[in-house]
């Protein structure tokens, strides 16, 4: 079903002629209406999306859904009925008034909650609608009447804030001359905000109006569009579609009249045909280019080859090689791109990360945060993990890939979960600490792992090793408590001395995380719950009768030392807590007040007495830390060695 | 007035039986009472009435054989006479019963007196009856007295016998005296009021040596009444850690006296100094009995109530708990037979149990790590020595290594707190030389440790620190070096710090191990004729040392390379 018009006469002819068609699209949008959403069901709106899947009147989204193609005429002249009626007014007739038509309508559909957008840029393509509406029905020169326009009218009046970007839209459907559209463009091209909108236009012009577009190319290129930055360009991205072959040699022969023009369109061509690609990368190659303007647009060239399915095996490899040699380049802005564009490919996990080390010579090891977002599996993320820590021991910075491990779970998050178990139970105790930095970088709690998934020797490495580190025990607890129904009595052996063991770190707090975790209706967990029960009792008479001795107390004996230690603790924390929230943006721009006494304040323009809140997060510290500190860092530093 | 109710209220607090026993005995030698027995000395045996015996003179001046009774702690009230084992009977032992000493040729012709002693009161309801008792019992013709000294007349025997002479006699040692018994148990006492009691009171006794009789005993009754008020209290409060802090000052504060004014050498008071110096070695024994049993456990040094704060008091009172250990055994070897078997046990399990002890943070923890290696060494446990200094060369090292941590030089534990919490050294902290990484050399070579020697003389090359010991001035040199300065060596040793009395030697470390060893045995040890040696008190010098925190010199450490 063929339902790309340039007319609105050629839609409405279309609606008449397939009242099934405008009866489901009048459906869909009083349903986009009612349930304030853009996306529908596919499953949910059956009927309507087996009549309209195959016409460009629809556009497939995520999963089972779909949502109303609102670039297309006969969905907007449907939208512009449905308006009507909601509003039980034609569209009127003069433009400003047309145009706050519009915006009436969307704010009646966003009540009540009329500062929630949630049609996204639907309001505006109603507005682009409503400017072809007035041009094509009612022979309106919009072009005229936006030159009649004055910068503080256009200011001034909030129905034309969007004027510009609705211009832009309507390129394809206008029915003006050349020139004046040429001349009206270049208007817009004044105004920054709207140079992207223009360009845009000029790819959809290409696309959408081929005919009109062609001739309007050679109209640009005899009036100097040549010399002009992102003019034929986008014009050339939009007619290509149309007329590959044709507008592939117009961009080739661009390049002597205009390089950095003819490589941008070289690199941003939507190549269909696999002769286009290799002649374009021969060709980028053979001029051997030296001018940054015209280097700066190579990444994405590249990369846009390399996911472009038509791309020739030899040539997409040649693609990587010319991505590491471009990563040579010193200047900032080829890198950013560089880096960046390489991060956005699909898959090829194995060239991406043979290039990482190049990125990383730059000395800037931030570009890891992004760049395995869109790897396939994290295999190469945890190989780079581990040999970060086996290379630079307790220096490693997790926080550098904390986003991609983050990213990577939400993808794969089995494969993740394996990778974290394999380094925790490894047998090098400065990859079990990675494993462990890993865990807990997840921002709110850890990743799940299970741990009974591991063999006997891997879950005595895993316990025996998480349940002896002094932080983090809230996490760690919950998670080791799950190998008491381990097949292995040796771990479960250990797991209670660990457990037994913990008491003394963590007092009766041992037995407060455990209770809630386990079921003391059943055997095996009573048994447990009972032995480090029977450790507490033990713990808390040895330290009754410690505690009983008043002159190993420094409270009594040493108070002078004891609070010099305290004071100057808390005057360490107030410092950085000081630090911390100069750095807030919020504390920056509110005014603060100190309360030297009392729990709550008030003020003279705010007599309701506020109390202070304390906000913080409790994290239990293992005691054992400071019989002797040297001795645990010590240890703990030995174990982490990368010699070890 | 207002220092009787201070030394009323005082006996009152006398709770224990065994309180009063102790202290009304000193009351009786300062009134000029020659004492016979004590229950002290009697204990275990049947007393009949009798629980000091002392021949004295009563109010006419009339000599005669005192049989007192004592009844203090829940007896000390009279409630009820007609108890079992009470008061009647005992009156009735003591009357009925003989008692003969034939040290004392005319103890037997001497008339008696019975005193019933008791810190507390009669009750009005049974007074009539105890008075009619009393007549019965004993009638004026029958020869024998009988007294009643309740709280108010010991309140009247103690100021005007005792107090007045050195405690309250005007404002400055009352108001010392006050304050003593009022901040002795509070958190936070430097105990500053009992140190200027105490030197208060010599002051004002002057030259022992031209003190009479009369007075010297009693200074040294007033100084063991003070120190047992300390003791007293400290136990009444259940902490006894005052015991530590103020009665070493005393010992060595009246031994300095008698050092300086020549009578280290005069029986009589090295008896009267035998006195006061066993009721340290009391103090000890009953400080090291509460403690050890906790210490023994693992880290039992180490205090829950503490936090974070453990980081550092652990190890300090770990070895502050070593120092004193070992004083306590050297009186234990002064006063009865040495038990090194048990001693030595305790000290290693104790080594074993707590690891604060291996980890020195102030330069003059070379005291008690001197002090422990000495001791095993003596009692011939070398490879016990060795593990030892291999455990405090490794805390070194870790310490180090870990938080860029040295003992401080200037022993300042403000400067180590200041270190730990906010990770800066202040001004003061001084880690650049060291006298207790001398020491550590000292001992390597003595004990042969070449493997030690060699990687820890790389660690200590690699941080630059100098190495050197204390050598104190003999009198010559001080003499010479500071002349403004007229007391001797010995004399500085026993009352202070030495600090400005002496120099500091500088030892290098060798590349070669066995020319090192030699030149540690060759090292001239500081020899001194000390008259606290010469008293057979030499464990005083120790005390002084653990006191003062003066660092052991070379006669000490280097012991065994000689």
């Amino acid at each position: 079903m063929d339902t790309t018009f340039l007319y609105i006469k050629e839609a409405m002819d279309f609606l008449e002629n397939n009242p099934n068609v405008e009866k489901a699209l009048k459906n869909l949008v009083h349903s986009l209406i009612d349930l304030k959403r853009v996306s529908f069901k596919s499953t949910e709106f059956s009927t309507e999306h087996s009549l309209l899947r195959d016409s460009s009147l629809i556009i497939p989204g995520q999963l089972d859904q779909f949502h109303l193609n609102f670039d297309n005429l006969v969905v907007c002249k449907v939208l512009g009925d449905v308006a009507s009626s909601i509003m039980n007014e034609q569209i009127p007739k003069e433009p400003i008034e047309a145009l706050s038509f519009a915006n009436r309508f969307a704010l009646e559909i966003r009540k009540p909650k009329t500062n929630y957008y949630w049609y996204n840029s639907l309001e505006l393509k109603f507005e682009s609608y409503i400017v072809i509406f007035l041009h094509q029905i009612l022979n309106l020169d919009f072009i005229a009447f936006y030159n009649s326009l004055t910068d503080e009218k256009k200011a001034e009046d909030p129905n034309l804030k969007s004027l510009d970007l609705c211009m832009s839209n309507v390129i394809p459907y206008l029915n003006n001359d050349n020139s004046k559209i040429y001349s009206f463009l270049q208007k817009l091209l004044q105004d920054d905000g709207a140079r992207d909108a223009v360009q845009h236009s000029l790819v959809e012009f290409g696309r959408k109006n081929s005919k009109k577009a062609a001739s309007f190319y050679v109209y640009c290129k005899d009036n100097g569009a040549i010399a002009q930055t992102g003019f034929l360009v986008h014009l050339l991205l939009g007619l290509y579609e149309t007329n590959p072959d044709f507008y592939f040699e117009e961009a080739i022969n661009l390049f002597d009249q205009n390089p950095k023009e003819a490589i941008c369109t070289i690199a941003w061509l939507e190549y269909t045909k696999a002769e286009h690609i290799s002649r374009a990368f021969t060709f980028v190659e053979d001029k051997k280019l030296s001018d940054i303007n015209q280097l700066r647009h190579l990444p994405a060239f590249y990369c846009r080859l390399i996911q472009n399915k038509n791309t020739p095996q030899e040539i997409l490899n040649a693609c990587f090689k010319a991505i590491q040699k471009l990563t040579l380049q010193e200047d900032q802005q080829l890198r950013s791109d560089l880096v960046f564009r390489t991060g956005l490919i699909k898959g090829f996990d194995k060239e991406k990360y043979e290039l990482l080390p190049s990125f990383l010579s730059w000395g800037e090891p931030g570009v890891i945060r992004s760049y395995f977002d869109h790897f396939n599996s994290p295999d190469y993320l945890f190989e780079l993990i581990q040999n970060s820590y086996l290379t630079h021991g307790l220096a490693t910075n997790i926080k550098l890939v904390e986003d991609a491990v983050f990213v990577q779970h939400s993808k794969n998050p089995g494969a993740v979960e394996a990778h974290i178990l394999a380094m925790l139970s490894d047998d090098r105790p400065i990859i079990r600490f990675g494993g462990l930095q890993v865990l807990i970088c997840k921002g709110c709690g850890v990743y799940p792992v299970a741990f009974l998934s591991l063999d006997e020797k891997q879950q005595l490495t895993v316990v025996n090793f998480l349940l002896t580190l002094p932080i983090n025990i809230e996490e760690l607890l919950p998670l080791c408590l799950v190998l008491r129904n381990s097949p292995f009595e040796k771990v479960q052996q250990d797991l209670t001395q660990q457990l037994n063991d913990l008491v003394w770190a963590y007092d009766e707090h041992v037995l407060l995380m455990m209770k809630p975790l386990l079921d003391l209706s059943v055997a095996t967990d009573k048994k447990l719950y009972d032995e480090v029960e029977a450790s507490y009792l033990k713990y808390a008479a040895e330290k009754e009768l410690r505690m009983g001795i008043r002159e190993f107390d420094p409270w009594e004996n040493e108070l002078p030392y004891v609070e010099l230690f305290f004071r100057l603790e808390h005057e360490m924390d107030a410092e950085a807590m000081e630090k911390a929230s100069s750095k807030s943006v919020f504390t920056q721009i509110a005014k603060s007040i100190s309360v030297i006494r009392g729990s709550a304040f008030n003020s003279e323009h705010n007599h309701q007495i506020s109390p202070l809140n304390t906000v913080g997060v409790s994290r239990l510290v293992d005691q054992r830390y400071s019989i002797n500190p040297d001795k645990v860092e010590w240890e703990f530093k030995m174990s982490t060695s990368v010699n070890h | 007035m207002n220092e009787r109710i201070l030394v009323r209220e005082y006996l009152e607090s006398l709770n224990e039986r065994d309180e009063l026993d102790y202290v009304f005995p000193i009351l009786l030698e300062s009134m000029g009472f020659k004492i016979i027995s004590t229950p002290k000395q009697t204990q275990g045996l049947a007393q009949y009435g009798k629980d000091v015996v002392a021949i004295g003179e009563d109010r006419q001046g009339i000599r005669k054989r005192f049989y007192f009774e004592l009844k203090g702690g829940q007896d000390k009230d009279i409630i009820d006479i007609n108890k079992k084992d009470g008061i009647i009977e005992s009156l009735r032992e003591a009357k009925y019963r003989p008692y003969t000493d034939a040290s004392n040729p005319d103890f037997e012709k001497l008339p008696v007196k019975i005193v019933l002693v008791h810190n507390g009161t009669i009750h009005p309801s049974v007074k009539e009856t105890f008075d009619g008792f009393i007549k019965k019992e004993f009638p004026k013709k029958d020869n024998i007295g009988f007294a009643r000294w309740d709280i108010y007349e010991l309140t009247n025997l103690f100021t005007d016998h005792l107090f007045n002479e050195y405690l309250l006699i005007d404002k400055e040692a009352v108001k010392h005296f006050k304050k003593v018994l009022v901040l002795i148990n509070t958190p936070g006492n430097n105990y500053n009021d009992f140190f200027a009691l105490i030197d208060f009171i010599l002051q004002k006794a002057g030259d022992l040596s031209k003190l009479n009789k009369r007075r010297q005993q009693l200074l040294f009754e007033t100084l063991k009444m003070v120190s047992f008020i300390v003791y007293h209290y400290s136990k009444e409060a259940k902490n006894l850690e005052a015991i530590k802090k103020c009665l070493p000052y005393t010992i060595l504060k009246l031994w300095a006296a008698i050092v300086r004014d020549g009578l280290s050498k005069n029986s009589k008071i090295l008896d009267h100094f035998n006195k006061n110096l066993a009721l340290l070695f009391q103090g000890f024994n009953d400080y090291f009995s509460i403690t050890l049993p906790v210490a023994r456990l693992k880290n039992g040094l180490w205090s829950f109530k503490g936090g974070r704060y453990e980081k550092i008091g652990y190890p300090v009172r770990a070895l502050d708990y070593l120092s004193n250990l070992i004083v306590l055994y050297s009186l234990q070897d002064h006063f009865s037979e040495p038990n090194s078997p048990v001693q030595l046990q305790t000290l290693i399990e104790i080594l074993n149990q707590n690891d604060g002890t291996t980890r020195p943070l102030l330069d003059n923890h070379s005291i008690p790590i001197c002090l422990v290696l000495d001791f095993l060494i003596g009692q011939d446990k070398k490879e016990d020595a060795k593990n030892y200094l291999r455990n405090v060369l490794a805390s070194i090292a870790k310490g180090y290594h870990t938080h860029k941590r040295l003992p401080d030089g200037r022993n300042s534990i403000e400067s180590v707190i200041r270190f730990e919490v906010t990770r800066k050294k202040s001004v003061f902290f001084e880690d650049r030389t060291s006298h207790l990484l001398a020491l550590l050399f000292s001992y390597i070579a003595a004990l042969d440790m070449q493997e030690e020697y060699n990687g820890f003389k790389e660690f200590v090359e690699s941080i630059n620190i100098d190495l050197a010991f204390f050598m104190p001035y003999n009198d010559d040199e001080l003499a010479t070096y500071q002349s403004q300065n007229s007391k001797s060596h010995e004399l500085h040793l026993l009352t202070h710090e030495l600090y400005q009395e002496g120099y500091q030697a500088e030892l290098r470390l060798e590349k070669d191990f066995e020319f090192f060893k030699s030149k540690v045995k060759n090292i001239k040890p500081f020899s001194y004729p000390y008259k606290t040696s010469q008293s057979g008190l030499p464990f005083l010098l120790t005390l002084a040392h653990v006191y003062y925190k003066t660092p052991f010199f070379p006669c000490i450490w280097n012991r065994e390379a000689n």
